[in-house]
This record gives structure tokens, C-alpha cells and sequence, in this order.
């Protein structure tokens, strides 16, 4: 028997109100099921730092120059650094956590950059920055959550973790094919992010990634919340909404308005008999 | 009175001392430029992780007292207040400087400033706060140089027929009264102020977003950041006709007429209204910053942390509280030397402020512990540079363009 709801003309209907209703447009702006994604697993890493040395090799980046003591941070030829870190709840243990890049599923940086050289590839996960057009602002710094894209003061660009755009899907990021223990992962978020989920259940871990700043496509097992493990901390929804963004510009464009105001009333209650009209 | 101090005409030892003066400063500043090119950009910058510095802080402070001297000036020739007129060519040429030499500073600090206008216009990102700066600047700076021109056209044609030879000529084309015949153009060049008062109010409110959108620095988040920016410009404005008005009478030696005397004790009255609610602003910041969990962390830096100087003794002491003090005193006696007190010191006091807000707010989360603060000195130098060529522009324009307040 046929099923009367799913007529022809109930599912032109429904296209209808879900057009009106903003539903489609939901629809359209869906996130791809089968998107890719990057996990880090810090219980399974030994910190022998190939991951960095590949890095530099892959993208043809001069060596750190920085001693071996020193807390590694990313620079414009340093897209990834690996760092022990201890957590202030066990300072017992600690684990070397890598870092780079999160390629948020809606990325701030790319919202703010002012000539759209930041793009998001929504199956790669790669948040990309386009060297050839940015103006090097450095504004997209300030709008990172996690203060990620950095300057490249030779180039005059900003520059960052892209995934290895150009590996991929077909072939691993360098830092995925250079790890000795497969401590990184590359491959499909959901699958990734469910493993993840079950690792950091078994060892009371914590997966770093799964709402921060709405969601990254790098997901990090960590000992402990980032908090703990002395890491910043991203709010744990989408940043830099443009929703806030107009709510905000609106309330400068009120404050202009009320200065016009008052100049014209200014003007009105001081006016002299030889003043203009 | 104004008392003679020593006039650009004299040609004095002093005068001398200040053009070298200004001239070296101008080569030291294109010394820093060019090693910024030559070495690195990492020279202008005291650390890494704070990109943003005394470039982007003297940029919003010149962008803020650009606006904020059009909207004291287009009290004249907008909203048709004679007694304003007298300073409205100063104004708006002042407008005219402080937005270009302000560009300048940001030019300066872009990896790229070729790029920018190419990739602005072909492929922009009307989600961003900084293309929207780029697109009303774009309008209100052609605009409030048209409305400067207008003003002082009529006067660059009587230059003209009063002088002979290249002289004349140089006038005369700068005058337009070949394209243009009319010298009555009130209506127009209100029209034409009313647009550059209006892009400029819209640049500056998106000025203040670009800091107010950023989430992910607590300090600048926040709608009330643009609103600020607006209401802080005007007692710029009026800081700067003040300073630059009363200096250049004095340095010419020159007396100043009863109306333009009345209106700077005029203005001097908004300016302590004005401070006064700056005070407000300035309380409320501190404030709800230190209720504020996520902003408090900054606010102590200000209040008993690496800003603490710059915040007691610059933006409170020397840019607020003593500024009232000396209006007060400057109004009741009609002193002009205390109004040009008050406004030097509210200048140096905002100057301050730019740069603590700017810097200020990118210390967290990055940070544990807030670095030192003080500029690197290749930036220092580059700014010292840009200000001297600043005055030295307003020096050339004062000997060159009709600005004098006609009373």
C-alpha cells in the first residue's frame, strides 16, 4: 500500500517550508558525515619529535633553532611543536602533547581575514591560509582561540599547520606518516572522534576537540582538561559568531547616530541670530 | 593674552633647532621603515606574541582625533553654526593629516600593503571588521579632503590674484576656478561634510568592532568598546584644535581675535563635560572589568600590575583628573595657556590609553605572566618619525594654505 505522507505533492510541501523556514538553508550548511580529521593520542606518544622534523621537511621550513630545554612554540616556520606537560591535578605524570593548528569546523580566523585568505575545506578539515594574498594583518592571531596562525616575519605572511592540503585525502599528513607509533591519526572524523571518546574513557583522559570553539577537526587525548595541563582554553562553542559580530558593529552605528543627534542639538540650542538655518 | 614666544618668521636659533630637530627625527623614522624592510619586521615589535603594538595604538589614536576634529568642525559647515566656522578650515585639514599620517602607521605595519587594496576589492570579506575599516575610510577620506578643499578654495584664489608668476599659477590651479566658477558652494560643501562626518562616524564605530568582535580576546570583546571609540574621538577633536590653534598663534607671534578666543573657551567648557564622562567611561571599564571573570585578569594590570604607571599617572592623573582641574581654572580666567595645558595633557593621556588598550588586551590567555610592555625601540623611533613629518606637514600647510581663522 502506498504510504499517503510521502506524496508527490507533501514533499513539495515540505521543500517549500523548509525553504521559508531556513531549513534548507541548514541543510546545505550540514557538516559532511564523511569528513576527515587529525587525532593525537598524548598516551601514545614517546616525544621523539619526528612529527616536527617532517613537518619541516614536507613544507621545506629551516630547522628550530631554539635549545632543546626551552619550551617549544610555534613560529611562521614552525607549524607544530611537541612540549611535556604536566598536569596541575597529577603532577606526577606527564605526557609530551603536540601541538599545532586545530582547523576549527568554523574558524574564526578565516571569518576575520579581511581579503578571505583563509579558507575551510569541510572533507579535509585543512583551515588554509592562501600566501600569496594575505596582507600579513595578523588579525586572524588575535581571532584564533588557540593564538595559532603566526607571522612570518621573512615572508611577511602569516603562516600555519595546513594539513598538508596538498597529501590529501589520498596520502597521510607528514606528521601522520612520520610517527613511529602511530600516536596521529588521519581519517574520518566521526570514526576518529568515537575511538578517541573510547580511549580517553579507558584511561580517564579527556578528548580536547569535540565542542572546543565549536568543534576542531584535530582532536588531542589528553591527560586532563586543558585547564590542568596549563594549555588555552577555547570557549566551547563556535567563536566569533556573525550574529555577535552585527550585534556588536550595531551598537558603534547607534553611538555614531546619537552623536549626530547631538550635534544637531547642540547646534539648535546655540544657535546665534546669524547662523544658518 | 598670548605671550610671543618665538615666530616662525623670526628665523631664530629656535627655529632652526626645531626644523633640525624634525628633520632628524623624519630620518630616523625612514631609517626604521627601511631596515623594517631591509632586515626584518621583526624589529618593530618588542615580542612575538604580541603583534600589535605602538603602531596599531598611534593608528587608532590618529583615526579617533581625524573623526573626532570632523565632527568639531562640521558644527560650521554642517550643522551651520557661524561662530564655528572660523575653525573649520584648520579642522578639516587637520582631519585630512591625521587620517593619512594615522593610514601610514597601519600601512607601515602590514606585511603586504600592496596586496590589500588589490584583494580588498576582488575578493572581500564583508563578515570582517577590517574590510569594513578599509570601505569607509575609503569614502571618508576622498570626502573630508573635498570638504577641505571647498573650504579653503576661495581663499586659495585670492592668494592667487594677489600674487604673480608661478606663484599665481600654483594657486590658481589648486584654487580650480577653472573647473569650478562658483565660490558659493555652502550647500555643497555641507552635503559633501555631511557625508565625510557620516562615513567617518561608520569607520570609527567599525573601528571599534574590529576590537569588539574579537572573542577570543576577552579585554576588547564586547559592544561597548565602539562606543567608546565614538564618544572618546570627540574630546580628541577638541584636544587637537586647541593645541594646534593656539600653538601656531603663539609661534607666529600673532594675536588671537575675540571670537576665536570665545570659542575656545567654549569649547573648553564641552571639553570638561566631555572629560568628564571619559572619567565615567574609564570608572565603568574598570569596574565591570574586575567583576567580569574573564576581563579581570586584565584590569588588575591596570590597576596593580605592568600598566599600573601608564593607567595612575597617564590615562587617569595626566589625560583626565588634572585636565578638569586646569579647565576649570583655564575657563573661569579666560586663560588660553591653561587650555592648551589641559589639551596637550589630554592628548599625551589618550596617546597612553590607545597604546594600553591595544596592548592590554592581547596579553591573556597567552601569557601567565604579563612581559614588559614598553615598545621596541624601532618602533618607537618609526613613530617619532611619522610624528615629526606630521608636524612638519601641518608647519608647511600653516605657511603655504589659507588656514588662519578669519574672523
Amino acid at each position: 500500500m502506498k504510504d499517503p505522507d510521502i506524496t508527490r505533492r507533501n514533499f513539495i510541501k515540505f521543500l517549500g517550508a523548509a525553504s521559508v523556514t531556513g531549513l534548507s538553508s541548514e541543510l546545505a550548511n550540514a557538516e559532511p558525515v564523511d569528513r576527515y580529521a587529525k587525532l593525537v593520542n598524548t598516551f601514545k606518544c614517546i616525544g621523539c619529535r619526528r612529527c616536527m622534523s617532517a613537518c619541516k621537511r614536507e613544507n621545506k621550513l629551516p630547522p628550530y633553532d631554539i635549545p632543546e630545554s626551552l619550551i617549544r612554540d610555534m613560529d611562521g616556520t614552525t607549524y607544530t611543536v611537541v612540549n611535556f606537560k604536566k598536569s596541575s591535578r597529577n603532577t606526577e605524570f606527564g605526557k609530551f602533547v603536540k601541538w599545532q593548528c586545530q582547523h576549527c569546523i568554523k574558524p574564526a580566523c578565516a571569518g576575520v581575514c579581511p581579503v578571505k585568505a583563509i579558507t575551510k575545506n569541510k572533507i579535509t578539515g585543512a583551515v588554509i591560509v592562501d600566501e600569496t594574498k594575505c596582507i600579513g594583518c595578523r588579525y586572524c592571531y588575535q581571532a584564533c582561540p588557540y593564538k595559532v596562525p603566526r607571522f612570518d616575519f621573512d615572508k611577511r605572511v602569516t603562516r600555519k599547520c595546513h594539513l598538508c592540503y596538498t597529501r590529501l585525502p589520498r596520502f597521510k599528513p607528514a606528521c601522520v606518516a612520520a610517527c613511529p607509533v602511530e600516536a596521529i591519526e588521519y581519517g574520518y572524523r566521526n570514526l576518529l572522534l568515537k575511538k578517541a571518546k573510547q580511549e580517553a574513557q579507558a584511561v580517564r583522559g579527556y578528548v580536547l576537540g569535540e565542542h572546543e570553539a565549536g568543534g576542531t577537526d584535530v582532536l588531542t587525548i589528553l591527560h586532563d582538561p586543558p585547564q590542568e595541563m596549563g594549555m588555552i582554553v577555547a570557549p566551547k562553542k563556535v567563536v566569533n559568531q556573525d550574529i555577535d559580530k552585527v550585534r556588536i558593529t550595531f551598537s558603534g552605528v547607534g553611538a555614531a547616530a546619537a552623536v549626530v543627534g547631538a550635534l544637531y542639538l547642540y547646534s539648535q540650542i546655540t544657535k546665534d541670530e546669524g547662523d544658518d538655518k | 593674552m598670548i605671550s610671543k614666544i618665538e615666530t616662525i618668521d623670526d628665523k631664530t636659533s629656535c627655529y632652526y633647532i626645531g626644523i633640525s630637530l624634525l628633520l632628524s627625527l623624519m630620518f630616523l623614522g625612514v631609517y626604521a621603515a627601511v631596515m623594517s624592510y631591509v632586515e626584518s619586521m621583526e624589529i618593530l615589535e618588542f615580542h612575538i606574541s604580541i603583534p600589535w603594538t605602538m603602531m596599531i595604538s598611534t593608528y587608532v589614536f590618529f583615526v579617533a582625533s581625524s573623526i573626532g576634529l570632523c565632527i568639531v568642525a562640521s558644527l560650521g559647515y554642517v550643522f551651520g553654526l557661524n561662530r564655528y566656522k572660523i575653525i573649520s578650515k584648520r579642522g578639516t585639514f587637520l582631519a585630512v593629516i591625521t587620517i593619512i599620517f594615522g593610514m601610514l602607521n597601519v600601512l607601515l605595519h602590514l606585511g603586504h600593503p600592496e596586496r590589500a587594496p588589490i584583494y580588498t576589492t576582488f575578493t572581500p570579506n564583508f563578515r570582517s571588521a577590517m574590510w569594513g575599516i578599509g570601505f569607509f575610510y575609503n569614502l571618508y577620506i576622498p570626502l573630508i579632503m573635498l570638504t577641505c578643499w571647498l573650504l579653503i578654495r576661495a581663499d586659495l584664489a585670492v592668494i592667487s590674484e594677489n600674487s604673480t608668476g608661478w606663484r599665481h599659477k600654483l594657486y590658481a590651479l589648486a584654487s580650480g576656478k577653472k573647473w569650478l566658477k562658483s565660490y558659493n558652494l555652502q550647500r555643497f560643501t555641507g552635503v559633501i561634510g555631511a557625508g565625510s562626518l557620516c562615513f567617518g562616524l561608520l569607520a570609527l564605530a567599525v573601528e571599534g568592532s574590529l576590537f569588539g568582535h574579537v572573542e577570543a580576546r576577552e579585554y576588547w570583546y564586547g559592544a561597548d568598546i565602539p562606543v567608546y571609540f565614538i564618544f572618546s574621538s570627540i574630546h580628541l577633536g577638541i584636544a587637537w584644535l586647541i593645541f594646534m590653534t593656539i600653538i601656531t598663534y603663539k609661534f607666529k607671534g600673532e594675536e588671537m581675535g575675540e571670537r576665536l578666543k570665545k570659542l575656545m573657551l567654549e569649547m573648553g567648557k564641552i571639553f570638561i563635560i566631555l572629560l568628564s564622562v571619559s572619567s565615567l567611561f574609564i570608572t565603568y571599564k574598570v569596574y565591570a572589568g574586575s567583576i567580569d571573570a574573564m576581563k579581570a585578569k586584565t584590569v588588575m594590570l591596570y590597576i596593580k600590575g605592568a600598566l599600573s604607571i601608564p593607567f595612575w599617572i597617564f590615562e587617569m592623573a595626566i589625560g583626565t583628573i588634572l585636565p578638569i582641574v586646569v579647565l576649570l581654572f583655564a575657563v573661569q580666567r579666560e586663560s588660553l595657556n591653561g587650555l592648551l595645558t589641559a589639551a596637550v595633557m589630554v592628548l599625551a593621556g589618550a596617546f597612553v590609553m590607545k597604546y594600553d588598550f591595544v596592548v592590554a588586551g592581547q596579553v591573556f590567555p597567552v601569557f601567565k605572566k604579563a612581559p614588559l610592555m614598553f615598545p621596541a625601540f624601532m618602533e618607537i623611533l618609526l613613530i617619532a618619525g611619522i610624528g615629526a613629518a606630521f608636524f612638519s606637514v601641518y608647519m608647511l600647510a600653516e605657511r603655504f594654505l589659507p588656514l588662519k581663522e578669519t574672523n
